[in-house]
């Protein structure tokens, strides 16, 4: 178990790398003089032009440039944002928890409602199939942001329920400011995992083990839980897995969409300003955040199939 | 002389209300369906407010330093924290602000008596070192302020009074006091100021300044909050507190102002001016402004640098065209880059008014004209490049306009989208100009006077004078206004160059888009009229 943690830690670290690498790579080649943007279209001076490109240390050559981030990023130093003139880490940090909340409360929509129904339109007969079926296609059909527009006309302007905009304060009233968000953030993936689930359990009822099992006699409930979930459970959970890691960035969309302050709209805002510096930071944090979500789900996989932890197969 | 045209914001700027309805009276303009009725002002506040949330449709501000203010976002906000030597009025006139008077002793000498009686927040009594300290840090390079050029001709500035400050010129320039209605003449706590550093304005380093609100709580990507101050020299804030929130999209920030969870707001999307025309949530207004939209040429060789090609393309295009469907009605055409709201407080406001109306009048597409300026000017080549920057949907329908007009007089028109560093580096670097023969832009002016712009886009080797324009009775004219210490003299040289540049087109001045306001049903009392990015708005905003 130690060695297969400790491959998968090995492999995260050069993702992560190289990665780091590409992304600097990638906004150091975007068209454009960032120091330009600092001006703000304003009457400047080519001296004044001059001093952000030395202060943002802009002309330095690219490796000189990234070996300065990387090491500064490693250090805890994220730099100054060229935007705001702040510290990217205190821009991040003022937002992080709202970001996390969110990809929680829609993971757990997306876990809890998507498996669960999976499993109803599975062995649920004929009529909540079909309910199923029809209610995921047409949540895997709509876009975030279409959702969005549906959720707000009715939830928050017609029904008044739930806020339009905003992150709130506290607990309850996060949840409260975050319920619309994270049902538009989550429908499309959702309605995904309840059809993987659905497909699976499905499949795994009709597998050899399952029919035998229950020809013995052993009663349909019993089978359901000891012999189809469990072996339903993997790619589920992979599939899972993969979808939650990549809610941080489809946190971009439905951010935007509900004027909630998290990374995603910090990230999107950032990219239209081109505030290099916290974009860079932000694309390494959501393929941290990936790889680590990532490996989780693979280290839970291996404890609920121990064939995987063996050497070579931990891929 | 130097070029003086500020903000690229407003680079664009130009735009004249046809009817006259700059100074607020409530001329009307047809639209795409209901008229639009112009309005300078609202109902006054009847009382306090407790609390009012705003909405900034162009997201956080990047700083509240007066320094760095230069766009919707900052100054909505900071105009309400800092105050400025002189007030802009909602019809573009100066009253005293900081400053009881400010008066053009000679043609090089600024004379600024300041209020006596005025606090800073935290209860210091501003000074004229203040003063000096806060006009004086915008001709440091290091700073890198957006209103350095407003002090490019400053020879020195110095307390000459305990309340009484002297500006030297080394060249005249009687634009600079109207200026001083804008950032420009903002001022800070020297004591404050120079202790922040370069944390001045930020969420950390928090601001120190004389308004009828102080900076609150800025919690960055949530709100910035104002607190009414109550130390307050003038007439007190009406609202006890007044937070800002960002909302940059249009259809979440509908939502809001329709729901009653946003109060109001400026530059209300355009999108949805016919669903806040509707709502009972609210009232929307709208007033008359100096944002305009144009089309700007920026190479110094090719069709783009040829007068008639720009006046055939200026023909060629409907004004209407862009009025209706990319302003939705709220706009007007306008003949020339400077808005003649700019002029409307000035006492010599007949002679531009006139010298405006005797420029030709180009709103409505005239192909047969046009076709005959392409024919005389026979361009070497017929195929045009048109900047935007990518993800701005106005300026790419007003692009995509543009191109049909073109072909219709036999030219090609091709539309090049520009990442956001791209395109503001246009503005610095040539190089980044090069295969690009006009810019789509959006602008305002943010203080009145007709001399802004016009320097910086006539005189030759001027920053926005990309296309090498030189006319030696242009600049004779506009180095003569510049230097006229009596308004009407002044009036009459801007007038007579006008008269030469203004058809030659130096900007293709499509419209002047109306400012939209939307007031919640619980608040009234905030300018309807442009004024509102240099005044203090909010401190009038109470309850209806």
């Amino acid at each position: 178990m130690i060695g297969f943690v400790g491959r998968k830690l090995a492999g995260m670290l050069g993702t992560v790398l190289v990665a780091s690498f590409v992304i600097y790579g990638a906004l150091y080649l975007a068209p454009g003089d960032p120091a330009s943007l600092l001006a703000g279209g304003h009457e400047m001076t080519p001296q004044a032009l001059a001093a952000i490109r030395a202060q943002y240390h802009l002309d330095d050559p690219f490796l000189v440039q990234y070996w300065r981030w990387l090491s500064g990023v490693l250090t805890g130093h994220l730099g100054d944002s060229l935007v705001f003139r702040e510290p990217v880490g205190q821009l991040i940090g003022a937002r992080l928890l709202t970001t996390v909340v969110l990809v929680a409360y829609a993971s757990i929509l997306i876990l809890g409602v998507g498996v669960l129904s999976g499993i109803v339109a599975a062995v649920g007969g004929r009529i909540a199939d079909a309910a199923v079926t029809v209610t995921t296609t047409v949540l895997m059909a709509a876009p975030a942001f279409v959702a969005a527009i549906v959720l707000i006309w009715i939830f928050a302007t017609k029904l008044s329920w739930f806020p339009v905009y905003g992150s709130g304060t506290g607990f309850g009233d996060r949840i409260h400011h975050l319920t619309l968000p994270a049902l538009a953030l989550s429908a499309g993936y959702l309605a995904y995992v309840s059809r993987i689930t659905r497909a699976e359990v499905r499949a795994s009822f009709g597998s050899e083990h399952a029919v035998a099992a229950r020809a013995r006699g052993i009663r349909r409930g019993l089978v359901l839980r000891r012999h189809v979930l469990r072996n339903a459970a993997g790619p589920v959970l992979a599939v899972s897995g993969i979808t939650v890691a990549g809610l941080f960035a489809g946190t971009a969309i439905a951010e935007q969409a509900f004027g909630v302050s998290g990374l995603g709209s910090l990230l999107v805002q950032s990219a239209a300003r081109q505030d290099l510096v916290v974009v860079q930071v932000l694309a390494l944090l959501l393929v941290v955040a990936f790889v680590v979500v990532n490996m989780l789900v693979d280290v839970a996989n291996a404890l609920l199939d121990p064939r995987l932890l063996r050497s070579g197969e931990g891929g | 002389m130097k070029p003086k045209s500020g903000i690229f914001p407003s680079l664009l700027a130009a735009t004249l209300i046809v009817a006259g309805c700059s100074s607020g009276g409530g001329s009307t303009s047809a639209s795409a369906g209901e008229a639009i009725t112009l309005t300078s002002t609202t109902p006054a506040a009847t009382g306090d407010i407790d609390k009012v949330t705003w909405a900034l449709p162009s997201g956080e501000p990047t700083s509240l330093d007066p320094a760095k203010t230069g766009d919707y976002s900052a100054n909505s906000v900071e105009t309400n924290l800092c105050e400025s030597l002189l007030r802009l009025q909602p019809d573009f006139s100066t009253a005293p602000g900081l400053a009881k008077s400010v008066t053009q002793k000679d043609a090089t000498t600024v004379v600024i008596t300041l209020q006596d009686g005025v606090t800073f927040w935290d209860g210091a009594a501003m000074t004229a070192d203040d003063v000096v300290y806060s006009l004086e840090r915008n001709r440091d390079p290091k700073l890198a302020s957006y209103s350095a050029h407003v002090f490019a001709n400053v020879a020195s500035i110095g307390k000459t009074g305990p309340l009484e400050v002297t500006v030297k010129f080394r060249t005249p320039d009687v634009q600079f006091i109207p200026d001083l209605a804008g950032v420009p003449g903002a001022i800070i706590e020297k004591a404050f100021a120079s202790k922040a550093g370069e944390k001045f304005g930020t969420p950390t380093g928090g601001l120190m300044c004389t308004g009828p609100f102080q900076l609150g709580a800025w919690q960055t990507g949530q709100k910035i909050e104002l607190k009414r101050y109550d130390g307050y020299w003038g007439t007190k804030a009406k609202a006890a507190t007044f937070d800002f929130v960002f909302i940059t999209d249009d259809s979440t920030l509908t939502s809001t102002l329709l729901a009653g969870e946003v109060d109001g707001v400026y530059e209300a999307p355009v999108g949805s001016l016919a669903a806040l025309r509707k709502t009972t949530a609210g009232k929307l207004y709208f007033g008359p402004s100096t944002e305009t939209v144009s089309l700007g040429p920026v190479a110094a060789d090719g069709p783009a640098a040829d007068a008639r090609i720009r006046q055939a393309l200026d023909l060629a295009i409907d004004k209407n065209t862009i009025i209706t469907s990319v302003l939705k009605g709220a706009g007007t055409p306008l003949k020339t880059f400077t808005p003649p709201l700019v002029w409307q407080g000035s006492t010599a406001k007949n002679i531009y008014d006139e010298g405006y109306a005797a420029l030709p009048d180009t709103s409505k597409a005239d192909l047969d004209a046009a076709k005959k300026l392409v024919a005389a000017a026979a361009p070497s080549r017929t195929t045009l490049v048109v900047a935007v920057p990518a993800g701005n949907q106005a300026l790419l329908q007003t692009a995509t306009i543009t191109q049909a007009a073109a072909q219709q007089i036999g030219l090609t028109v091709t539309i090049k989208q520009m990442q956001p560093g791209e395109y503001a580096g246009m503005f610095y670097d040539p190089s980044l100009r090069a295969g690009i023969d006009f810019v789509a832009t959006t602008g305002y002016l943010e203080v009145p006077g007709a001399l802004y712009y016009a320097p910086g886009f006539v005189i030759k080797g001027a920053q926005f004078n990309w296309t090498g324009y030189d006319d030696p009775a242009v600049t004779q004219k506009v180095v003569a206004a510049v230097s006229a210490t009596d308004p009407a003299e002044s009036a009459r040289q801007f007038v007579a160059a006008q008269a030469i540049f203004g058809p030659a087109k130096l900007q293709i001045t499509l419209a002047e888009q109306y400012n939209r306001l939307f007031l919640g049903k619980r608040i009234t009392g905030a300018p309807a009229s442009f004024s509102y990015i240099s005044t203090a708005w909010a401190a009038q905003v109470g309850a209806a």
